[in-house]
């Protein structure tokens, strides 16, 4: 039925997708990233990093000379930096669009990607995995194989506890969570208290880390992320409708359970990717969406793409802090997130606040 | 070419939700192009009813039909290609555009990766025009007042393109102009393209000036169906509202007024509301009549000419009236309607009306009646200056006093003898 | 469809998953004069000849190169390694749970040691990254010895470690066949205060508790480093109390409680460095030497 005879042009057109900051911000990220590659405790000059990076271009690289680079430095930059970096990224992407889409979906902007129970999961499969020792059986993916079923196990009880009958409402999402959470953060205690000896080493897990990964991490990770984030890009009008409750989206044409159950399934299995390689990193994905969503505002379209790249670039920006900060020691990255993430976030409410007055 | 409305059957539908039962067996047919409103008390499952069409709700039994296809077998994009709802509630927390959100209202059309077209932007132009929000586009909906979101929720449903549009109490935050304004625009629509509209109102009047037809809900059931004048009358309100109303002619509209009044009042002695039969006319008895009616009385009241005052006031709060064609004397044949009526009735009232050979018979029916014991009351003033009937009158009048007629001189009196006449 | 989609990404991540294990071989030279050598996890580690670019992870080791008089050799030790003196100006490669890689590749090591425990995930990854590494722990005196001496083989110098281990071996002899038919006095070594902790079967401790002539109060714990009670404590009533020289004997004599234990009374007080009783390297001679002197004075 035509309520209007003809269309005319309005004056006003709103554009979806900030295309040009998009694109601004992907060419940064691949910046902070090959600086990183750059930065490091070993002395490796600017020109001996980028001469080894051209070096691996198929073809190209054939025509670089690396006299003047020891193995030893091909080895660190290729076998320790770059797959390092490149898995900081990741992870970073990871985690701030997980940590939107629940944003979103739970209609509650303090929701974190770990908020389901994917956190609690991984650090009982990590913690369990570390106290039976299965890294000496198994090799050092028992601990991220161990955390990763362990968030898909508590991610998967939780979304039952909260089921009523087909759909999933969202506090009770939301209730489920945190109890399990808080029982099995009980039982790693206790895990931790008997077993003494390992307690440093789950600790340290838990606060969340880039040392020591290589391909194997990235291999592992990437697919799954990209997988992830990729899908869950293309549901960002269904998220966008789904904001204003579940009744509307239905009556706007969206099938709300069905999808919110996708995004869910394909959250949780981002979130676990992501923190199976890389331990519970906080402040991330609750951080980086929120504060983007202050700047660009609700619509996911806009939203998403971009909260993902500022939270690679983030994650890329603080790993590299958290291994040159001290000279040869590290510090576990999970705690430069927290030291960033929480000022930052008071000073953009501040002026959020301060321009709606 | 206008495609037609959607067009809505509901069939033996029954709801609930866990065991109680919120809507029982209803069945209902609406054409395409019509202008439906719901109405009822609260509880009696108006919404719900509204909920099972727009599919928000399953029914338990029975199936809803949108254009012939059952909803169950429709998929949500399908349905909201054709049905729009602007629902009760509209709270919205994240601060999206007014423009953003009523743009919202062409997602069933589009696809996972479309843009919108400019056709697209011009349809959320048009809706918020004709809902007079279009100066809001840029404001976030965080930031507008309650009725202006209400008109923002509207216009996305509009920008739908909808055949059908179902409302739930969309006048609830709006004031009383733009209460008007979206009725008026709704109609207007219904008018021009034979959009299908089913709102459910609470405001009785304004679904009497608005909609075509109406439905009206009590305790899960559709108690009446029909036109506006058909459905809203003093004795189906009394019956579903406990309501005691006046419908008046709206001169200027057309239309009606639904005028309430009061309470009805709850069963009085023996289990039966008390009944009190009034002789009046000439304008005598329209307080009285109103007053009794309001005090939730049981009222009826004749020999009235058609045409006279107390007539026409009789007529508007729906009391029982034994009418006789106008100017005419008092015939044969409503002496007895009056007799009997005066026989059931538990008192009976005589106000001061001038009393002439036209009407002398009502008069002598009241003096029968003191004889039988009736408690029966008078207006005693300045009798001797209505009796224009040589002196007949006033050889009742004496006749009545004999028989116990208690005479009173002022209206006030009436009401407290019957108060104190427990 | 989105049951089967669960089931395609459950599958994808489990080949990914899988994949990702050992990814880059190194080709190892097969010498036919090459030497292998066993370390304490059982892997069998081929090194051609002497090292001369070392690193060690764990102090343990550092102070047995320095002791073997190779400390030229050494290229890196961990933040933890604080003994001797001369270690502490060498670079450092990090702690003790996370080592810098980064810095261990840079250093271009011919071998790393690493201790096992929390640093055996080390040992894959650097390995991947064409390091050689080699893992010694050890929980018993003996072993200690029999580490030094694969120390001493592996770096090719076997005058000098034969000396060391023979002295060392003496000193360990001479303890044990002077408190052997003697009376074992009951001993407390807290590792730690609060929570009470001590030390269990198992451990250097416990080892060097009944070498020297004790009875380990916590011996027949269920782990090797138990979170006591007090009240276990006071019901076995010790006669040596022995803590960590972090904590002064004043203080512990004067902790609430502690003045009706025999140990308190009697003024068997005693703190020592506890390097000496928990590293496995050359000191533990030392600490076994201090223990049984604080065991039994009267033979010392």
């Amino acid at each position: 039925m035509e309520l209007v005879d003809k269309p005319e042009n309005p004056s006003v057109q709103l554009k979806s997708r900030p295309i040009g900051k998009i694109v601004f911000l992907a060419i940064l990220l691949i910046f902070v990233c090959l600086t990183a590659v750059t930065i490091g405790p070993a002395d490796i000059t600017l020109g001996q990093t980028v001469k080894i990076l051209l070096s691996e271009i198929p073809v190209l690289g054939d025509s670089i000379v690396l006299d003047d680079v020891k193995v030893s430095q091909q080895t660190i930059v290729l076998q320790i930096r770059f797959p390092r970096i490149l898995l900081a990224a990741l992870v970073g992407i990871a985690l701030a669009t997980v940590g939107a889409t629940f944003q979103g979906l739970l209609k509650n902007p303090m929701a974190d990607p770990y908020i389901i129970g994917v956190s609690s999961g991984a650090a009982l499969g990590a913690t369990i995995a570390i106290v039976t020792g299965l890294s000496a059986v198994l090799g050092y993916f028992a601990v991220p194989w161990m955390a990763f079923i362990g968030a898909l196990i508590s991610t998967y009880t939780v979304y039952n506890i909260a089921r009523v009958g087909n759909s999933v409402p969202v506090y009770t999402l939301l209730l489920a969570g945190v109890a399990l959470s808080a029982f099995m953060s009980a039982i790693m205690s206790f895990l931790m208290v008997l077993n003494s000896n390992e307690m440093q080493q789950i600790m340290f897990w838990l606060l969340g880390s880039f040392s020591a990964r290589n391909w194997g991490h990235v291999q592992a990770a990437a697919p799954l992320i990209l997988i992830g984030v990729v899908i869950i890009n293309c549901f960002t009008r269904e998220l966008n409708v789904m904001l204003f409750g579940d009744h509307t989206a239905q009556h706007l044409g969206i099938d709300a359970e069905r999808t919110k159950k996708l995004l869910l399934t394909l959250g949780a299995f981002t979130a676990a990717a992501a923190v199976s390689v890389s331990g519970t990193i906080g402040f991330v994905g609750l951080i980086i969406p929120h504060g983007v969503r202050l700047v660009v505002g609700p619509d996911h379209r806009a939203l998403m793409p971009i909260s993902a790249l500022v939270g690679g670039i983030f994650m890329v920006a603080t790993d590299t802090f958290a291994r040159t900060l001290l000279g040869s020691v590290e510090i576990p990255v999970g705690i430069i997130t927290a030291m960033l993430g929480g000022p930052f976030f008071i000073y953009l409410l501040k002026r959020k606040k301060g321009s709606e007055i | 070419m206008i495609i037609p409305g959607s067009e809505i059957k509901v069939k033996n539908l029954q709801f609930g939700y866990g065991k109680s039962i919120v809507l029982k067996d209803i069945n209902l047919e609406v054409r395409p192009g019509s202008f439906l409103s719901i109405i009822g008390p609260n509880g009696s499952g108006k919404s719900t009813l509204l909920k099972n069409i727009s599919r928000a709700v399953l029914p338990q039994k029975g199936e809803v039909e949108l254009d012939s296809q059952n909803l169950l077998s429709m998929k949500p994009r399908q349905i909201a290609q054709k049905m729009a709802v602007v629902p009760q509630d509209t709270a919205i927390e994240f601060s999206f555009s007014v423009y953003e959100t009523v743009l919202m209202g062409r997602t069933p059309f589009l696809g996972r990766f479309e843009n919108e077209s400019p056709r697209d932007f011009a349809l959320a132009k048009w809706a918020m025009e004709i809902t007079n929000i279009w100066q809001l586009k840029d404001r976030s909906v965080t930031e507008i007042s309650g009725g202006e979101r209400q008109r923002v929720v509207v216009a996305r449903a509009l920008a739908q393109e909808p055949r059908i549009i179902l409302l739930d109490e969309p006048t609830a935050h709006l004031d009383i102009q733009h209460q008007v304004e979206l009725l008026e625009l709704l109609q207007s629509l219904n008018w021009t393209s034979g959009l299908t509209i089913i709102a459910v109102l609470h405001d009785l009047n304004l679904s009497a000036q608005f909609s075509e037809s109406i439905l009206l809900m009590k305790d899960g059931e559709i108690f009446a169906e029909g036109e506006p004048h058909q459905v809203l009358t003093p004795a189906n309100i009394r019956k579903v509202y406990n309501m005691e109303v006046a419908i008046t002619d709206n001169p200027l509209t057309g239309r009606f007024n639904v005028i309430s009044l009061g309470r009805t009042k709850s069963d009085l002695k023996d289990g039966k509301g008390l009944h009190i039969h009034l002789v009046c006319g000439g304008g005598t008895g329209v307080f009285i009549l109103d007053r009794l009616v309001q005090l939730g009385y049981k009222v009826s009241c004749g020999v009235l000419n058609i045409g006279d005052t107390d007539w026409n006031r009789a007529k508007m709060l729906g009391v029982e009236v034994v009418e006789e064609a106008p100017f005419a004397p008092i015939s044969e044949r409503s002496i007895l309607k009056n007799k009997t009526l005066i026989e059931k009735a538990n008192y009976l009232i005589i106000t001061s009306i001038p009393f002439g050979n036209g009407n002398l018979a009502n008069l002598q029916l009241t003096v029968e009646a003191c004889r039988t014991g009736k408690p029966v009351l008078m207006m005693a003033n300045d009798f001797s200056e209505r009796d224009f009937t040589e002196g007949n009158a006033g050889k009742l009048m004496e006749e009545m006093k004999t028989a116990g007629v208690v005479l009173v001189h002022n209206p006030q009196e009436i009401f407290e003898f019957l108060e104190n006449d427990v | 469809m989105k049951g089967t989609y669960k089931v395609l990404v459950l599958l994808i991540a489990f080949t990914f998953l899988l994949s990702g294990c050992g990814s880059n071989a190194i080709d190892v030279n097969t010498n036919t004069d090459s030497k292998i050598f066993k370390d304490v996890l059982g892997r069998e580690v081929e090194i051609l000849e002497p090292p001369q670019r070392v690193i060690s992870l764990t102090p343990a080791v550092t102070e047995i190169l320095f002791e073997l008089e190779l400390g030229d050799k050494v290229m890196g030790v961990t933040e933890y390694c604080t003994f001797p003196e001369e270690a502490l100006s060498k670079p450092k490669m990090g702690g003790f749970e996370d080592p810098n890689i980064e810095l261990v590749v840079d250093a271009e090591p011919d071998i790393v040691f690493v201790a096992a425990g929390i640093q055996t995930e080390l040992i894959e990854r650097l390995e991947e990254l064409g390091i050689t590494v080699f893992c010694l722990d050890a929980a018993s005196v003996d072993q200690v010895i029999k580490n030094i001496s694969m120390v001493g083989d592996i770096m090719g110098v076997p005058e000098i470690t034969k000396s060391l281990t023979d002295e060392m071996q003496e000193k360990v002899d001479y303890i044990v066949d002077k408190v052997k038919d003697q009376e074992k006095p009951v001993v407390f070594f807290e590792v730690w205060d609060e929570p009470l902790m001590s030390a269990g079967p198992g451990t250097f401790i416990d080892s060097i508790i009944n070498l020297a002539g004790g009875s380990n109060l916590a011996g027949d714990a269920d782990t090797q480093f138990p979170q006591l009670s007090m009240e276990i404590l006071f019901e076995r009533d010790p006669d040596v109390y022995i803590a960590n020289d972090f904590h002064k004997k004043g203080d512990i004599m004067t902790r609430p409680g502690y003045e009706t234990l025999k140990a308190i009374k009697t003024e068997r007080v005693y703190t020592l460095n506890d390097d000496l009783v928990t590293l496995p390297g050359p000191r533990i001679v030392l600490g076994l030497e201090e223990v049984a002197k604080i065991i039994h004075p009267e033979l010392f």
